[in-house]
């Protein structure tokens, strides 16, 4: 046995804790041969008398009999005042609340995936009206400028497959302090959803926009013969009407959204699962117009309820 | 149902709740020295441990729900809220008002007991008030390991579920804590006149 082992041993041998015969005989075999650990056994056994001397002289100690009378006398106000409760109750009342909060935060969560599957649609469609009326005014892609806190800005440049009319990027507006900001950003024509998206088909900006994340979720999930967006770390700003407006402030929801609900902010998802809902946090603009997405890692893959 | 000693601490809650005043007695005259105990070895004041243990049956009336049978003993669950009520007084307080200083009317520490060797006593007394003073001046979260472990002798893993951690964490924080009273006693026995009986730089060398 060594010192070390010896060492944090030392404490239950003075305090004559249960120890494994085999590891007592060999702790004490060790204090003989080495006077260091001797001494520091017999420092933890005059400790621990001493400590035991201070135990028993305050063995007596207790609250004097005044505290008994203050508190029979709450007990018996207590009594007359209130009705009688059982165990049984007070533990019914316990579970009661904890189903009631439960209950409440359900519908609450049910009632905000609900508006917001309404409120996508509702862009959806009058982005889609839009689109018909002039495809020219929209670019089919535009320059992103993403800046991180650090100020690192990465700006937009031209990608080979979609040549970039010339739009300059627009000002950034910060969501919240010390967070990877939101560009304000135009709108951009999804590209054609396919089972296997590769990363490198996607515009640059649009890639570098929706961060390492984005792509690499495309990319494995396309491995997966599903063009699925897993679980991310950063927020992916979602194409609606009022994607060209500056986000100033605004708030995070957590819903439970489901799959097909994506297509309609432009995000690619896997048809097979579409029936299934995901977890996902939302970023609202104070006018509740959700304008970036982040779905969760561990999202349940919860078949939806029929007619969701 | 007339409480009686052998009716477990949940029973006597239980009854306690429904009105039940002889159990409610029980209750409290089983468990309020081991509190008061605790509370004073944690603050070293008489008057807070006092408080400390009226305020803790008082909360056991008013929110007897906060405790779960599954989840430990009342016991635990008593040290518990005693361990919360006294880190509230400390924390407002940030002091401790020494035993010498208080008239310790339940305290038997010096006392002499009859057919006791007077010097004995004496040299005893100064020792377990050397010792009460070092243990006070212990960080609040070594003090308590040191309470539980050493002064109400709790195991381990009563000690553990008193204070919301792991046995490891309290074995570890015993170990320390324990160090540490050997550094303060010494520091207490070198260049001062030993109690006799009690040759600290010697013992804690």
């Amino acid at each position: 046995m060594s010192c070390q082992d010896f060492d944090s041993m030392s404490v239950e041998l003075a305090r004559g804790s249960l120890i494994d015969a085999a590891a007592r005989e060999s702790a004490l075999a060790h204090a003989a041969a080495c006077v260091a650990c001797d001494a520091r056994l017999r420092r933890e056994h005059v400790l621990s008398a001493a400590l035991g001397e201070v135990a028993a002289a305050m063995r007596g100690a207790e609250a004097p009999a005044r505290v008994e009378g203050a508190l029979l006398a709450a007990f018996r106000e207590r009594r007359s005042a209130t009705p009688q409760v059982t165990f049984e109750s007070v533990r019914a009342r316990r579970e009661a609340s904890v189903l009631t909060t439960v209950r409440r935060r359900a519908l609450v969560s049910a009632a905000v995936a609900a508006s917001l599957v309404v409120a996508s649609v509702v862009a959806w469609r009058a982005f889609s009206a839009k689109t018909q009326q002039g495809a020219s005014e929209i670019p089919k892609s535009v320059a992103v400028n993403v800046v991180t806190t650090d100020a690192n800005q990465t700006e937009a440049r031209p990608t080979d497959t979609n040549p970039t009319p010339d739009v300059q990027p627009t000002a950034t507006q910060v969501l919240r302090p010390g967070r990877t900001t939101l560009a304000s950003y135009s709108v951009r024509r999804p590209a054609p959803r396919r089972a296997t998206q590769s990363v490198d088909d996607l515009p640059i900006s649009f890639k570098e926009h929706a961060g390492r994340v984005y792509a690499d979720a495309v990319a494995s999930n396309g491995a997966q013969g599903g063009g699925d967006l897993g679980g991310s770390a950063d927020f992916v700003p979602l194409m609606t009407a009022d994607s060209s407006a500056p986000l100033e402030g605004g708030q995070m929801v957590r819903v439970q959204v489901p799959r097909a609900a994506l297509a309609a902010w432009g995000l690619p998802f896997n048809a097979e699962r579409a029936g299934e809902s995901v977890k996902a946090d939302l970023l609202l603009a104070h006018d509740g117009t959700a304008r970036a997405i982040r779905l969760r890692p561990d999202a349940p893959q919860q078949k939806s309820q029929s007619g969701n | 149902m007339r409480a009686s000693q052998e009716q477990s601490d949940e029973n006597l809650l239980r009854l306690s709740l429904s009105g039940d005043e002889s159990a409610f007695t029980t209750l409290y005259r089983r468990r309020q020295a081991g509190l008061y105990r605790f509370a004073l070895q944690m603050c070293g004041s008489e008057s807070v441990a006092e408080d400390v243990t009226q305020e803790v049956f008082m909360a056991l009336l008013r929110e007897a729900h906060r405790f779960d049978p599954a989840r430990g003993a009342l016991s635990s669950f008593l040290y518990g809220v005693t361990r919360n009520q006294v880190l509230r007084r400390l924390e407002k307080e940030r002091a401790f008002v020494a035993l010498s200083d208080e008239h310790e009317e339940g305290s038997d520490a010096g006392r002499a007991e009859s057919g006791d060797d007077p010097l004995a006593q004496l040299a005893r007394g100064e020792r377990v008030e050397t010792v009460r003073q070092a243990v006070l001046a212990l960080p609040v979260h070594y003090r308590e390991v040191v309470v539980l472990c050493e002064l109400q002798e709790l195991s381990y893993a009563e000690a553990a579920q008193v204070l919301g951690c792991a046995v490891g964490t309290v074995r570890s924080r015993l170990h320390r804590a324990r160090a540490l009273l050997c550094d303060r006693l010494r520091m207490f026995g070198e260049g001062e006149e030993p109690a006799k009986g009690f040759d600290a730089a010697r013992c804690f060398a």
